[in-house]
């Protein structure tokens, strides 16, 4: 439902180099530090910034051919604000109808009053977890196809967090897709599908969420048990006061082979430390 | 489009309070001297297009505008939709200046016991000169928007006040350049003026209609092709 093939865009010094697919009852997630390239990525899809090169399709087609009943189906969640801070979330309702068929008042309304949004104050005055609330509630009360959502849940505490992801798990279908962006990886290892990682503008991994907390894992060895091992499977490695620290792929193949060695089960926070900091095996 | 039109309403409601004060100096002022309708007109007017325009800078506060071009609308009906709401609230500006000036000339009137119609007679109304005024000052300001709207998407909040300086400064430097031109060709502007005088109130409505539209027209052509190239 999302496709990027060889999305290129340079910005001086940092260059947006990637691919990647978002399948149709898929959610898929994009992690990477600060200055990755996960905003640059979204705006390109968006057709927000002009590419240097590559390819982007939406619902089958470039951005700039969506129709206006293609982008109803298609929402979108930004850091920021989403409308006017001078607006309350009772003169939403309006604006939103206006714009999207599918808008359902009486779904927006209940979602406002089970996350507690007051109706009549300006959303400029809301807290940053309010307005990601807002922001969230507002593209899920229309239901349409693709959600591209960036940093959706920043700035909400854990319980707020969990109920808009539980919110979201209700809104997938088989004709439905999400990207989403974060740098909560706990949000991500418990809702997406498959998650890819970017670092200076460029994919580093792409893997099933399944494949990724299974069988990824970190070895800790010393001098001695480095040389003798089997590295095939070694993605990174990193120095360490006790010996090495590795990541691998391939977890089960050294629990078997090396019953003594420390294997621990890799978060996504690790393998993305790992795979960003790290010197290759 | 609805939504967008109905996002620009909503924000000039909540800002409403805000252009009482200076519509009250407008209306004391109004009401102290004997001043015409065409001020009355040109100064309403003028505050609207200033509220009007000031939509802008809502939709770029935090990014805004990146949010705005991911909607179910094209960016030319994104800028479509703010001259349209440009153009319906100049002329909410200028049907409330109107009747400000109408009701501030009745008042004065009834408390003057002078009569209203003299005072109405005084400041214009029923006067051919004075409504030509009014109109070329509606003219004036609704050209003054078209020109600035697509140098505030082209330049930003920042640099619009800089570029209506140099459109104001531009327009008088001409001015001036067209009056020594004249005087060096032998033409007499005073004498141009006092023909057009002779056209007829529906001729010159007629013209400024067209002189209006035609920059309407140019001016949404210029804003979306800034919006069409922007990247957010």
């Amino acid at each position: 439902m999302i496709r990027l093939k060889n999305v290129q865009k340079s910005y001086g010094r940092f260059r947006l180099d990637c691919s990647l697919e978002v399948k149709p009852g898929c959610v898929t997630g994009l992690i990477g530090a600060n200055g990755a390239g996960k905003s640059t990525a979204f705006k390109a899809i968006m057709d927000l910034i002009r590419l240097d090169g590559g390819s982007i399709e939406v619902l089958g087609k470039p951005w700039n051919t969506l129709t206006a009943r293609d982008k109803q189906e298609i929402g979108v969640v930004f850091p920021g604000y989403a409308f006017s801070g001078c607006l309350t979330v009772k003169q939403l309702i309006p604006v939103l109808a206006g714009l999207y068929e599918k808008f359902d008042r009486g779904r927006f309304l209940s979602y406002c009053e089970r996350f507690g949004l007051p109706m009549g104050q300006k959303t400029k005055e809301f807290s940053t977890g309010m307005r990601a609330k807002l922001k969230l509630l507002s593209v899920l009360s229309y239901s349409p196809r693709i959600l591209i959502l960036d940093e959706p849940t920043s700035g909400l505490d854990v319980v707020a967090r969990d109920g808009l992801l539980d919110l979201l798990r209700e809104h997938m279908r088989e004709d439905r897709a999400i990207l989403v962006s974060s740098h909560i990886s706990s949000d991500l290892e418990g809702f997406c599908d498959d998650i890819y990682m970017i670092d200076g503008g460029r994919i580093i991994l792409h893997e099933d969420t399944d494949v990724l907390l299974d069988s990824y894992g970190i070895l800790k060895v010393s001098d001695e048990e480095m040389a003798a091992m089997d590295q095939q499977y070694l993605l990174k490695k990193k120095r360490t006061p006790f010996g090495w620290q590795c990541l691998t792929g391939h977890k089960q193949y050294y629990l078997d082979n090396y019953p003594r060695m420390v294997v621990e089960k890799g978060s996504i926070d690790e393998v993305i430390l790992m795979m960003v900091k790290e010197e290759r095996a | 489009m609805k939504g967008l039109l109905v996002k620009d309403i909503n924000i000039m409601l909540g800002n409403v309070r805000a252009i009482l004060p200076t519509m009250g100096i407008g209306v004391i002022y109004v009401f102290l001297t004997d001043t015409t309708i065409s001020f009355g007109m040109s100064f309403m007017i003028m505050l609207f297009g200033m509220l009007a325009l000031s939509t802008l800078a809502y939709d770029e506060e935090n990014d805004g505008m990146a949010y705005l071009m991911t909607l179910p609308v094209s960016r030319y009906q994104y800028v479509l939709s703010k001259y349209l709401f440009l153009v319906f609230f100049l002329a909410v500006g200028a049907a409330v200046s109107l009747a400000t000036f109408f009701l501030s000339a009745m008042i004065k009137g009834i408390m003057s016991h002078t009569g209203s119609l003299d005072i109405l007679q005084r400041v214009g109304f029923g006067q051919r000169e004075e409504y030509m005024s009014g109109l070329i000052a509606l003219m004036v300001m609704f050209l003054l928007n078209m020109v600035l709207l697509p140098l505030r998407y082209k330049f930003g909040a920042a640099m619009q006040q800089v570029m209506a300086l140099v459109v104001v400064v531009s327009v008088i430097l001409l001015a001036m350049a067209l009056g020594k031109l004249t005087k060096t060709y032998g033409i007499d502007p005073d004498q141009w003026l006092v023909g057009l005088n002779g056209w007829g109130v529906t001729a010159l409505a007629l013209l400024a209609v067209g002189l209006c539209v035609a920059g309407f027209l140019v001016s949404l052509g210029v804003s979306t092709h800034v919006i069409a190239r922007k990247e957010f």
